[in-house]
């Protein structure tokens, strides 16, 4: 019994040593030499090692600007940002996240072998994300044991990245813009399906992106870590100027409380460069070690793929899309602020990065350069809403003034929420 | 003496350097396995892919503008970053390309 104790406590429920665990099973299926084994496991535990280290000052540099608004408008003020969501997570119940990446890619390996849709999700780190999140709000009910919340995290996330990964699979092909060899697997399937349908009414197919001139100035922006510490800092300040220096002062722990404001957005940065770098170690020998395994099992197996995948179709859309997803998530929280909402959601930025460039690709295909600019406002304007829907019933998340930030999550994740509310939340 | 072949570095650099670099670097490795070519493939960001000098650089067009200082031995531009097929008709030559000049040297 102690032996089984202890491999379930300090081996399993070491999320470091579970992520290494699964780095070497792969590498070992494909067979890699023991030099490249002994690096990609020490590599994984370090990464994440990495990741937890990031948590910190991503979460303090976060908590602030939350505060302030609580405290002036009485109401909740969140942070759309998935990072934190993710590190949070790992750092708490890492080893239920693992497992439950392990068994969701396993489901889609059995679905996509059984079905005639042969779409494998091959994004790491969404699938860790996703699995964090799904993993997150089980455990906040104290009546799901460790063993169901995997099964049930593992088994949702499994359907829902096969799905998914098809649904994308469909736009792109039937776009003829795109492409039929990958697909996307990206927590956006309501967005690109709502994108595919709109554009065509709102927009003109012929009018495209690519004939609009964007500044070599705004190059920069693409660093996108360089572009989220920069539009942080701006927006962090303008909530930290009306709220005053007796509010922001209380946080600043001596320190000048001008300085202290400006460095606020860019402990936030320095925070998601820290999380992304322990991510990139960690996945960086998973991943293939997922590929190799997902193409020797399936014949004809399509990836799904990250985000800037696509960009490649409409490098201009991304561009416009990603600004006019901005002025959306700024809209929303304007409203949200000056209509007495209970929870008012800050910009996102990073996702309406990667968001709004997706949408974009997607809307420019199918309407043009019309439909790239509507589309974006719409769900860059109404996504802030489901998420703020979300944040009550999201679990451990709900005291972290953070939340995911992808369209699905205002939508397939709300409806995640309230069916396991409505399963393990009665008294 | 027998030349034998030093391990060449690889940089896949993509915005964020956690999603395509990563299939960018799994998709280089089968490939240069399969050429027989010996290197050691990394994946990075826009921001920590500045300071490295690798052999060959492997990356888009618009990423490459924003890192373009980077002193690699060799550039290879992908059109279609997922691209199989591109990336053994640029990589491999590129990888022999720096093969043959340290032959020489």
């Amino acid at each position: 019994m102690e032996v089984i104790n202890f491999i379930a406590t300090e081996i399993i429920g070491n999320p470091g040593i579970l992520f290494a665990l699964i780095t070497l099973l792969g590498m070992l299926l494909l067979k890699k030499s023991f030099p490249d084994i002994v690096m990609g496991v020490v590599k994984t535990i370090i990464g994440y090692l990495i990741l937890v280290l990031g948590c910190g000052p991503l979460q303090s540099a976060t908590t602030p600007v939350g505060a302030w608004i609580n405290d002036m408008l009485g109401v909740q003020g969140i942070v759309p940002q998935n990072w934190i969501i993710m590190s949070t997570a790992t750092a708490q119940v890492g080893s239920q996240i693992g497992l439950a990446v392990l068994v969701g890619f396993i489901v889609n390996l059995i679905l996509a072998r059984i079905t005639t849709l042969k779409n494998v999700a091959l994004t790491g780190h969404i699938l860790v994300i996703w699995a964090s999140w799904a993993v997150g709000v089980l455990v906040a009910y104290p009546g799901v044991g460790f063993l169901a919340v995997v099964l049930i995290a593992g088994i949702f996330c499994g359907i829902y990245s096969w799905l998914s990964s098809a649904v994308s699979y469909h736009f792109m092909k039937k776009s003829g813009r795109m492409t039929d060899e990958f697909s996307l697997y990206v927590p956006e399937i309501t967005g690109i399906a709502l994108t595919s349908w709109l554009s065509p009414i709102v927009g003109n197919k012929d009018k495209r992106c690519d004939e609009i001139e964007v500044s070599e100035n705004l190059e920069w922006l693409r660093d996108t870590t360089v572009s989220v510490s920069v539009i942080a800092t701006v927006i962090w300040t303008i909530f930290g100027l009306i709220a005053g220096p007796e509010r922001v002062a209380a946080y600043a722990d001596g320190q000048n409380w001008v300085i202290y404001l400006l460095f606020l957005g860019l402990n936030f940065g320095m925070g998601l460069t820290v999380v992304l770098f322990g991510v990139r170690m960690m996945l960086a020998e998973i991943v293939p070690a997922f590929k190799g395994i997902s193409t020797r099992l399936i014949k004809g197996a399509i990836p799904g793929l990250d985000y800037p995948t696509v960009f490649q179709f409409a490098p201009m859309a991304v561009f416009i899309g990603f600004l006019a997803n901005l002025v959306g998530g700024i809209l929303a929280t304007l409203v949200m602020t000056f209509t007495g909402m209970p929870v008012v959601v800050l910009p996102a930025v990073w996702m309406n990065f990667w968001t709004g460039g997706t949408l974009g690709v997607f809307a420019d295909a199918y309407g043009g350069r019309r439909a790239c600019i509507i589309v974006n406002l719409i769900l860059g304007f109404l996504a802030p809403f489901g998420w703020a829907l979300a944040y009550p019933t999201s679990g451990i998340f709900s005291a972290l003034n953070a939340t995911n930030d992808y369209t699905d999550s205002s939508t397939i994740g709300l409806l995640y929420q309230w069916f396991v509310k409505l399963i393990f939340g009665g008294n | 003496m027998a030349f034998k072949a030093k391990r060449l570095s690889v940089l896949a650099v993509c915005g964020a350097g956690v999603g395509s670099s990563i299939m960018m670097k799994a998709n280089a490795e089968e490939v240069l396995e399969k050429h027989g070519v010996r290197a050691r493939v990394t994946a990075a960001d826009i921001t920590s892919a500045k300071g490295n000098s690798p052999d060959v650089l492997v990356t888009t067009l618009d990423i490459y503008k924003v890192i373009k200082d980077i002193k690699a031995g060799e550039v290879v531009i992908l059109e279609n970053m997922v691209s199989m097929k591109e990336l053994e008709e640029k990589l491999v030559p590129a990888c022999k390309k720096v093969l043959e000049r340290m032959k020489e040297k």
